[in-house]
């Protein structure tokens, strides 16, 4: 019997392995008893990932700082509250995904009464160059780089939602289950908006991708 | 454009799932994380040291109640003073529009023995003077006092200077 990636995906997990979710605990008891040291090392664990999610659902590398640095803090303060119903990962992922939706609402609300779409149709081009390569006078580090954009400017063109969850399925590599979990719905409804927004974004990027 | 014209020459073009895999290296260079653990948590400490709107509250609370108790302390004896002349008042008024001083202080030492133990000074007024302006069209100013008992009647002039206009106009007249 053979599985595909997807199921295994579904089966184990993906973020931590046993040993690290061990050791996620251990770290997350001494930070709810008030050692920040520990939760020095819970942020250097997760940091570049929660980063990953928010910079790709906001395209804005400012925007994703704060963001991840905002989450940080709220779990922090949140930490008492957790109550470990869930993995940690998953209750951190929660956090930063709701923060990162609400801003993004509020930063629609904020572009339909201003101009800010102006400088936001400039953004790609800013931002794509500046983490993605060092070298970025070769042609396959450019070649990337516009890749990225395009898939940037595809993504978002999805809604909030669908925008999410193909970021944390595809980018971020989590189970339906986890995701399910964090956007708080069913594992049907992350199928069905990944398989939507896959389809949406396989004709944005016709012209660039087999 | 570069894009477009390498996929248009390139047979393999990369699939969505490349594009989604190689955007996992689309991360912050080293540099990048050296200040955010400081940034959280800096953020994180001012979040715990700065109060909430409730702890704002008790907080103020304790400093105010002390301040509105001590000033209500201090505030206190005055309008207890108040009450006692208040108390006194009512029996002033019901006496007779003119009594002597000395048949006042017999019949009435009670009033006064309160009135003197608060810190008002106690004025005795005499209220049987009447006191009418009359101006003449000749005088600019005439005040007359004329006390209520017809025994004692008697008018007083305090300023009955007498002018007229010619004296006005003579006085500025060169």
């Amino acid at each position: 019997m053979r599985f595909s990636s997807d199921q295994i995906r579904d089966l184990t997990g993906s973020v931590t392995s046993d040993q690290d979710s061990e050791e996620v605990e251990y770290l997350v008891s001494r930070a709810i008893e008030g050692d920040f040291s520990a939760f020095d090392k819970i942020m250097l664990k997760f940091r570049e990932r929660l980063y990953g999610v928010i910079y790709n659902m906001t395209f804005n590398h400012e925007d994703a700082a704060d963001l991840t640095q905002e989450a940080f803090v709220k779990a922090f303060r949140s930490l008492p509250k957790f109550k470990r119903k869930s993995s940690f990962f998953t209750w951190l992922y929660r956090i930063g995904v709701n923060l990162t939706l609400t801003y993004l609402k509020k930063r629609k609300a904020r572009k339909f009464f201003s101009f800010d779409y102006l400088i936001d149709e400039n953004m790609f081009p800013q931002d794509s160059t500046s983490f993605s390569s060092t070298d970025s006078s070769s042609d396959k580090a450019t070649l990337l780089n516009e890749l990225h954009e395009k898939l940037n400017e595809a993504l978002s063109k999805l809604s909030d939602k669908h925008r999410t969850i193909v970021v944390l399925y595809e980018i971020d590599g989590l189970s339906h289950k986890e995701i399910a979990c964090i956007m708080n719905c069913t594992e049907g409804t992350v199928r069905s908006r990944l398989h939507y927004a896959k389809l949406q974004l396989q004709s944005l990027l016709s012209d660039y991708v087999g | 454009m570069l894009v477009k014209l390498v996929m248009k020459t390139s047979r393999d073009k990369p699939t969505l799932d490349h594009l989604f895999e190689s955007k996992k290296f689309d991360l912050p260079e080293e540099c990048f994380w050296d200040d955010f653990q400081d940034k959280v948590k800096n953020r994180a400490l001012s979040s715990i040291t700065r109060p909430s709107f409730s702890q704002m509250l008790v907080k103020k609370t304790v400093i105010l109640v002390p301040i509105i108790l001590l000033s209500l302390y201090l505030v206190t004896p005055f309008f207890h003073n108040e009450k006692e002349v208040q108390s006194a008042v009512p029996m002033l008024d019901d006496l007779p529009n003119q009594v002597s001083a000395t048949e006042f202080a017999t019949k009435h030492i009670e009033v006064l023995q309160n009135l003197e133990n608060t810190n008002y000074e106690v004025v005795m007024i005499d209220r049987g003077i009447d006191k009418p302006y009359h101006f003449e069209p000749s005088s600019f100013v005439e005040e007359t006092l004329r006390l209520g008992d017809k025994d004692s009647y008697e008018i007083q002039y305090l300023s009955n200077a007498e002018l007229n206009q010619d004296d006005v106009f003579a006085r500025f007249t060169f």
